[in-house]
């Protein structure tokens, strides 16, 4: 990976300066990943479903700018543009993801993988939910910057739980992140219903604020 | 210099870059991007003003605290050299550009000045009335409480996410430290430290004590 790391470097695309680091025209920083787990643990703990909510909402946006600035050009796939955003969330170290279906047509897609700050979370103090809102948010970003609609995800399972080996997050407009869920385990499509609905109660709130006007 | 210091790490085997991780000693490490954190900043701040930035704080002084004793800085008693190493890294992990103005060990105090990167971004949001970087405070007061053994705290006076403003200012130590520094230096900011602090302070009790100190699961 630092091979792949040193090229972005060497190719001026990751510049690192003391004005801190820039991955194209998104500035970076350094986190310790256990900074990352402990204030997302505390903060759901006191923000609650809300909190994971704007977390979601803030990464999708970013997922959405990501692929406008720095995704595959390549437009005739959802999965080309999925495949970009999987090399990025490597790259920088936020975890490790492969496609597991994606559907251009319908702008949805099925990602398993493994998230570094869910793992730390585990490490830390496990967790009774799925936890990575992070990942969720950057991949309907990208699925929203594809189809130029609104998407969601629910994560099914989260490595951050106990005997959990692999995070999957279902990606989609709301009737099929459902439908799919539905089939494939049934069990959790209340927890995923609930959480779109706890999002779309997130963006009606953030909506009604004048002071957040523009944010998203 | 940011490659040349990870070239040297990487020789020593200190930072290793795995398949979609990367490790600082026994730390794992992310890249994250700034305007993600400035914008969740900005929403969390609006909704819950009493909690968000101090839990930031509070996770930031624990993760202070672990930098002390991850990578095997114990080792130093005097902690002003410290806050030293741990300035170098803000700024090789891009978190803006710092000085120490001024550090007294005797006190256990520290003024830091410098521009913080998030900062700047959260101005080209959304420029705040007030200060918004509760993370260096809290990195800062994280390591010189491992040393002190005394409940540190920081406050920012002034900040770079602020209209106007360009450079921000923490203040760091204990309490009382803290708000005689201000009272004697920055009186216009008593209220803000005041505010800061005690949401700070409520947040803690209601984590219960032992919280920063718990080994985990």
């Amino acid at each position: 990976m630092f091979d792949l790391f040193k090229r972005y470097v060497d190719e001026g695309y990751m510049k690192l300066s003391d004005e801190g680091f820039w991955f194209g025209k998104e500035r970076m920083i350094f986190y310790y990943t256990t900074f990352n787990a402990r204030e997302l643990m505390l903060n759901s703990k006191f923000g609650g479903s809300r909190y994971l909510a704007t977390k979601f909402i803030v990464s999708r946006k970013e997922g959405q700018l990501l692929m406008q600035q720095h995704g595959a050009q390549d437009m005739s796939a959802l999965a080309n543009l999925i495949d970009s955003l999987i090399k990025i969330i490597n790259l920088l170290g936020i975890g490790k993801l492969r496609i597991v279906e994606s559907d251009s047509k319908s702008g949805f897609a099925v990602l398993s993988g493994t998230s570094n700050a869910a793992l730390e979370r585990k490490a830390e103090s496990p967790s009774d939910a799925p936890v990575d809102f992070v990942i969720g948010g950057l991949i309907a970003g990208t699925v929203s910057y594809y189809t130029k609609r609104k998407a969601y995800a629910a994560e099914t399972k989260c490595v951050a739980q106990n005997g959990v080996e692999e995070c999957t997050w279902v990606v989609g407009n709301k009737d099929d992140i459902l439908n799919y869920i539905k089939d494939s385990a049934p069990g959790k499509t209340e927890a995923a219903q609930k959480t779109i609905e706890d999002i779309e109660a997130a963006e009606n709130e953030i909506g009604s604020r004048q002071s957040l006007n523009g944010i998203i | 210099m940011f490659m040349d210091t990870i070239s040297r790490y990487m020789a020593s085997r200190y930072v290793r870059f795995g398949d979609g991780e990367i490790w600082f000693g026994d730390l794992r490490c992310t890249f994250n991007f700034i305007p993600i954190l400035a914008r969740e900043f900005i929403i969390n701040n609006e909704l819950d003003p009493e909690r968000y930035s101090s839990i930031v704080f509070l996770a930031a002084k624990r993760a202070g605290y672990d930098f002390v004793t991850k990578h095997a800085i114990p080792l130093v008693k005097n902690w002003t050299p410290v806050i030293g190493i741990g300035i170098e890294w803000l700024s090789l992990y891009g978190h803006g550009l710092f000085r120490s103005v001024k550090a007294d060990r005797e006190n256990g105090f520290l003024l830091l000045s410098g521009r913080s990167n998030i900062g700047q971004e959260i101005k080209g949001q959304k420029p705040s009335t007030d200060p918004t970087d509760f993370t260096l405070g809290g990195l800062m007061a994280g390591t010189m409480e491992y040393y002190t053994k005394k409940p540190t705290y920081a406050v920012e006076i002034s900040c770079v996410a602020q209209k106007d403003v360009q450079e921000c200012v923490i203040v760091a130590g204990e309490r009382k430290t803290i708000k005689s520094y201000i009272e004697k230096f920055a009186p216009e900011k008593m209220e803000w430290a005041d505010k800061s602090l005690d949401r700070i302070e409520a947040v803690e009790k209601e984590l219960g004590e032992g919280w920063f100190r718990e080994e985990p699961a």
